[in-house]
């Protein structure tokens, strides 16, 4: 599989971009462990246990730049605003607002 | 994109708009946010293709650029030769005139010759921090290197390559009068011009062998960067 869009794992150091081939039965797996992360920071978020700050603010930064690849794929952004954020940020708020319709996946 | 990104986009959206509207980093939220779903596409079979698919791949990579902004092969080998040609051009700009005076005037060879041996042992490489503090991140460290790389050699080359002049010719034409700048203009130069011409064919070769580590530094570029 090609990543088109990729995350890091808080419980393995390597990480993966969009662009890297992945194995199919290693796909499954890389999915399940970012679902598991979200599920995690759900369930804090739920239960008040959230931590917060600085470091938080960095990653939340990176998270942020996850939809680059897509947005450049998409025409949304230019290949020299992969690390543009004003510009990604609006790329989520489109989406998110339906403004910008991403295409499906085939 | 997917259905279960596209929910996270929107989830996440509700916790980035409650802190700004617009971005600004010292306004992201404190709280995490949800990391996207990794999305991918089927790129089998990726460890041994068809001869068919790789000629087509290659083609295709050659002519256009990656969905994901990437640009072109044969753009980037306008880069690669953009950044071997700047810095042997510059190199030859300087290089050839010291080489030929040396290879002449052996008060040159004695004044040049001992450092520039000394200096072309010297790692290209070892200069790359020092070239990206000078000249920034883009080309001109880039051709720097490569300039560091074949200058050295080229000025010891020619200064040989000049010393190997027939004498019968510079004799002859002193016989018939040449004075010292015609010696130069009409003897030396035309004399030297074949090897010359073979000598900076083979440097340029060892420009490029250069080139994977120039365009490594900074900010990747040209074929180096394809993958």
């Amino acid at each position: 599989m090609r990543l088109e869009v990729s995350a890091d794992r808080a419980d393995v150091s390597t990480v993966y971009i969009a662009g890297d081939h992945v194995s199919k039965e290693f796909f499954g797996t890389f999915q399940e462990a970012i679902r598991n992360g979200n599920n995690t920071i759900l369930q804090d978020r739920a239960n008040g246990n959230e931590t917060g700050g600085l470091m938080t603010r960095r990653d939340n930064q990176k998270k942020l730049r996850q939809l680059a690849g897509l947005a450049i794929a998409n025409g949304w952004l230019r290949s020299n605003q992969r690390e543009d954020d004003s510009a990604i940020f609006q790329v989520w708020k489109g989406i998110a607002t339906g403004v910008l319709v991403p295409k499906a996946p085939p | 994109m997917t259905t279960e990104n596209l929910a996270i986009v929107r989830q996440n959206w509700q916790t980035l708009s409650s802190a700004s509207q617009s971005f600004d980093v010292r306004k992201l939220p404190e709280q995490p946010l949800l990391n996207l779903i990794p999305q991918g596409l089927p790129s089998n079979p990726s460890y041994l293709p068809a001869p068919h698919e790789v000629l087509l791949t290659g083609w295709h990579n050659f002519t256009n650029g990656d969905p994901l902004g990437q640009l072109s092969l044969f753009d980037r080998l306008l880069i690669s030769i953009r950044i071997v040609w700047g810095g042997f051009l510059l190199s030859c700009l300087v290089g050839v005139p010291i080489g030929v005076l040396a290879g002449i005037y052996s008060v040159f060879s004695k004044l040049l010759e001992p450092f520039t041996d000394f200096f072309r042992y010297m790692p290209a490489p070892a200069f790359s921090t020092l070239l990206v503090a000078a000249f920034g991140a883009d080309d001109a460290p880039k051709i720097s290197l490569v300039f560091i790389g074949t200058f050295f050699q080229m000025v010891l080359v020619i200064s040989k390559t000049t010393r190997q002049l027939d004498h019968s010719l510079l004799e002859a034409a002193q016989t018939l009068g040449a004075r010292p700048r015609q010696l130069f203009s009409h003897v030396v130069i035309p004399g030297i011009l074949p090897d010359l011409y073979n000598d900076l064919r083979i440097l340029l070769g060892w420009s490029w062998t250069w080139l994977v580590i120039a365009e490594l530094i900074g900010v990747k570029t040209g074929l180096t960067e394809f993958y």
